[in-house]
């Protein structure tokens, strides 16, 4: 990384870049990256900005060099790699804010809430491999937890959630009771009871008032 | 749109009475009524929604529309004053130098049973049954800022001055530059008062459109033609040829008074190819010539333009026309039914405000997004399929079916959740938006 009363070719060789790497259309894109570094200063908006512009002006350096050009490490760069400037931008936004939320932003609650109902024996490994499967973010347990405690997605929060579901009135006497006290309002949908609601079906090919004997 | 609803729902909890315990239903009813498009309060009989029923506080069905309509048909004309009061959009004027129009809204009526006042509607060019709705729109921001609903023979004139004096009580701006159409200006007494409101007022100017009474056009076509610059303006379109304004400035004695007292008038005259008359668009200003250019003045006035498609926006994307009516339909007499404006002024306001909160949410959608019609708004944003999931502390909302504006909404939804919305119709819930990870791969090239 760029530090000051750092010669250029001092930042060179402690990024270890070797010099057949050093062509001169190479030295001109480095030195370019190296004065914006010596100017906008070491912060982490610049420092993201170099690393997204080295890895994408095709200049031939290698992903760990540019990783050692800008200081940080390999898998950093990796992930920071082949992203859009968009999502670059968005990502610098959420650092400067502070990073509320670490790497699990409220956002993707939706897609964990999902994953919980349709694959409900799922352990957290599973949920933890979902995560990365889908956001590419490698999370702790713990901060899984936090996570699904603050939304109410943990297996407690859910269990009480099943269990004070509100009786349908298709199924509950009394709320149907309650139902039928309500106004009439012309046009409204009736619910559908469900099967075990009718009496079973007559095992006999025809209706009893077929019968000779009627 | 949640947040902005919220905020609307803390107000109208400390501004309406709720003996019927129909505040709640009736109000969010009207309000996601509006936001998702449905355009008359019978249509919920046929909803079968459950966001729409929890949006609206109940958990098992959509509201009645006997709710509503009884909600919306006992609304107290001083507690919609205080709501549409508290809810203004104040800090849009507050220390700013202002540019401010104000302009009627006919409602047409089409009772036959109960005899209402008649007023010009405009777009039919007849008079007929009416109520009217005046505005105050902000030009530089293009929102909507005040209010007023009265019966369908009230005129511009009116209420101009009233209007006017609210925004300085109220909003407190810097300067106020109030713009009016004719009907504020049809006797030469209304607008001199309306003058008279801008000299005593140190910070108010006041333009109107002069009427085109035959005695003042035939004064103004008499200017000799140097008095007249001529300008030139783009044409209708692409490739057609500019239009050629001729502009003038001179003062109309009004009637009754001085030559010492005459009122400073901007003459535009548009040249009109062909056998067609030009057209002639004379403008009163109380501004004096120092301090604003005739033509300056002339594209401030134009800017007029945007109220009016405000009210075209609301009409044809919010169903303003169907606002409840004012008069009373349960009074004993029917030939005088008397006026009632705090159901029509009420959902008058509601799209109004519905129209600002669009008009923010296209801003914080990006510069590509502004000037977005509701309608549009409706289609691309707010009717999207989804997955609800309440769990004992939050609701989340989930779009799970990617769409093409994903990434636009992306950091306002990041900011709804940041912060931390509660939903107090969902037992205080925290409101969490979320839409599916868009790394999917996309079908087609």
């Amino acid at each position: 990384m760029a530090k000051d009363g750092e010669t250029f070719e001092q930042w060179l060789d402690k990024a270890k870049i070797p010099q057949r790497y050093r062509s001169p259309r190479q030295l001109a894109v480095l030195e370019a990256a190296f004065a914006f570094l010596q100017r906008a200063g070491s912060d982490y908006a610049s420092r993201r900005i170099a690393a997204h512009f080295l890895l994408n002006c095709q200049s031939g350096l290698k992903l760990a060099q540019v990783a050692r050009l800008v200081g940080v490490t390999r898998p950093t760069a990796s992930r920071q790699n082949k992203i859009s400037s968009r999502q670059v931008v968005r990502e610098i936004q959420h650092r400067l804010s502070g990073r509320p939320y670490g790497k699990l932003l409220p956002r993707y609650a939706g897609p964990i809430a999902q994953f919980l109902v349709t694959h409900p024996d799922a352990n957290r490994d599973d949920l933890v491999d979902f995560i990365e499967g889908t956001f590419h973010v490698r999370i702790s347990l713990t901060a899984l937890h936090s996570f699904l405690k603050k939304y109410g997605l943990d297996r407690k929060s859910l269990e009480e959630a099943a269990t004070t579901e509100p009786p349908h009135p298709c199924r509950d006497e009394r709320e149907l009771l309650k139902v039928l006290e309500q106004p009439a309002i012309s046009g409204r949908p009736v619910a559908c009871p469900p099967d075990d609601f009718f009496l079973a079906k007559p095992n006999m090919p025809a209706g009893s008032c077929c019968s000779r004997k009627c | 749109m949640l947040p902005q609803v919220l905020s609307w729902w803390d107000i109208a909890q400390q501004c309406f009475s709720d003996d019927y315990g129909s505040l709640q239903g009736g109000f969010l009813a009207s309000v996601f009524m509006l936001i998702l498009g449905v355009e008359r309060v019978f249509h919920l009989d046929e909803m079968d929604d459950p966001g729409f029923a929890l949006l609206t506080g109940n958990r098992r069905r959509c509201p009645s529309r006997h709710v509503v309509g009884a909600w919306r048909k006992h609304l107290v004309w001083n507690e919609v004053d205080r709501f549409c009061h508290r809810t203004s959009p104040w800090d849009l004027l507050h220390d700013q130098e202002s540019l401010l129009s104000f302009d009627e809204h006919a409602i047409p009526r089409w009772t036959k049973k109960f005899s209402i006042p008649k007023g010009y509607i405009t777009t039919r060019n007849k008079y007929m049954r009416c109520e009217k709705l005046y505005c105050g729109y902000d030009l530089r921001h293009r929102r909507f800022v005040t209010i007023k609903a009265t019966p369908g023979k009230v005129e511009l004139r009116d209420v101009s001055s009233l209007l006017t004096r609210r925004m300085l009580r109220f909003g407190q701006p810097a300067s106020l530059h109030a713009v009016f159409d004719a009907g504020a200006g049809k006797s030469d007494a209304d607008v001199r008062a309306l003058l008279t409101l801008a000299e005593t007022t140190p910070n108010l100017d006041v333009t109107l459109r002069a009427c085109r009474y035959p005695h003042r056009v035939k004064i103004w076509k008499q200017l000799p033609p140097d008095a007249f610059t001529s300008y030139e303006e783009p044409g209708d379109c692409q490739g057609a040829s500019p239009k050629e304004v001729r502009l003038a400035e001179t003062s109309t004695v009004l009637k009754g008074e001085s030559e010492a007292e005459a009122v400073r008038t901007i003459i535009c005259r548009q040249i009109i190819g062909g056998p067609k008359k030009d057209r002639w668009h004379p403008l009163y200003t109380s501004i004096d010539a120092e301090q604003s250019l005739p033509r300056d003045l002339l594209e401030e006035f134009r800017q007029r333009q945007h109220h009016e498609q405000g009210y075209r926006v609301e009409v044809h994307d919010a169903f303003l026309n169907a606002a409840r009516c004012g008069y009373d339909k349960d009074s004993p007499d029917r030939k005088r039914p008397g006026f009632c404006r705090g159901p029509l002024q009420m959902i008058g306001w509601l799209v109004a405000l519905l129209y600002n909160a669009c008009g923010d949410f296209t801003a914080e959608l990006g510069s590509h997004w502004e000037g977005t019609f509701l309608r549009t708004l409706r289609r691309k944003f707010f009717n999207r399929p989804g997955r609800l999931y309440c769990t004992p502390t939050s609701v989340i909302v989930y779009f799970d079916r990617e769409f093409r504006q994903q990434d636009d909404l992306l950091p306002m939804i990041d900011r709804i959740n940041a912060e931390h919305h509660r939903i107090p119709w969902m037992d205080n819930r925290l409101l969490v938006l979320s839409v599916s990870p868009d790394d999917r791969p996309r079908a087609g090239p």
